[in-house]
């Protein structure tokens, strides 16, 4: 179980990784190839060319930092797992307000050639707040 | 004293992590099972054993209207044997029923117990390192750790 729980964070960390440097194509590397983003809305995007639709829409132009904080992998049975992840995510859409919080990611989880990849993520806040600060664009010299 | 493997490491870090899962999902069978039966938790008064800790953890969270932790980081000092020790930082997000609301930065002292391959919280000491509202305006404090 040790090793699934790192391979498997090492999946979520890369998802947030890519999301931080702005990498659709490293977002998109960390789906299954049929898999949902249930962020609460109605008709989720399914599969990698919703998903980079959404992509698209939602994260190019958004101010967002993210990392994992803590996570459990609930139980793996042969290449499906179930996982759990808190983010902790500082987001500015546009002029509003910046806010910083703790999200959810209720995960299953599908190994496919000996990688893990995201087959459904859900999405949930668990706290947000209101943020004073500055963003500053990923531009590592 | 021994320098903790990898797989140490990796499976005491789970079990600090599923601890904050628990007390994020309100479930008291999964906070009991990251402790050694006859655990000890210290709070300012320490409470020993299962079966004292987890009605009391019940009883603590069932007067907290939201409370969401999770780990910062850690370390794991050393491992002998089947005893380890370690440090996790956490933030926690608190609501309690009086209306009071912090964002609360906390180190958990531990020590670690290895039951039948499984490793378990033998004792874990409470130490806030900041308490108080996101701007920071609240309490500092800094770590005591027993040598």
């Amino acid at each position: 179980m040790p090793d699934e729980y790192s391979a498997i964070r090492q999946l979520a960390e890369r998802y947030v990784d890519a999301v931080n440097r702005r990498d659709q194509d490293a977002w998109l590397a960390t789906w299954a190839p049929e898999s949902v983003f249930d962020y609460g809305r109605d008709d989720p995007p399914r599969g990698h060319n919703a998903l980079a639709r959404f992509w698209d829409m939602s994260v190019e132009g958004m101010e967002v930092l993210m990392s994992v904080t803590s996570g459990v992998v609930e139980r793996v049975e042969g290449d499906t797992a179930k996982a759990r992840w808190y983010h902790t995510e500082y987001v500015q859409r546009g002029e509003a307000t910046p806010l910083t919080g703790l999200t959810l990611y209720e995960d299953n989880v599908v190994r496919i050639d000996g990688e893990w990849r995201f087959a459904l993520r859900e999405h949930y806040v668990l706290f947000s707040a209101e943020l004073e600060g500055s963003f500053y664009p990923y531009d590592p010299r | 004293m021994g320098k903790p493997t990898v797989e140490d490491y990796t499976a005491i870090r789970m079990v600090a992590e599923r601890y904050v899962d628990a007390v994020n999902r309100f479930d008291a069978e999964a906070w009991g099972q990251t402790w050694a039966p006859d655990g000890e938790w210290n709070v300012g008064e320490v409470h020993k054993g299962r079966e004292v800790m987890v009605p009391l953890w019940t009883q603590i969270m069932g007067s907290i209207p939201n409370v969401y932790m999770h780990v910062y980081s850690g370390v794991v000092d050393d491992v002998t044997g089947d005893t380890a020790r370690g440090r996790w930082y956490m933030g926690e997000f608190l609501n309690m029923a009086d209306g009071s609301r912090s964002m609360n930065s906390i180190c958990y002292v531990d020590t670690y117990t290895r039951i039948d391959g499984q490793w378990y919280i033998q004792t874990r000491e409470f130490q806030a390192l900041y308490r108080g509202p996101a701007d920071l305006s609240g309490e500092f404090a800094k770590i005591e750790v027993p040598v």
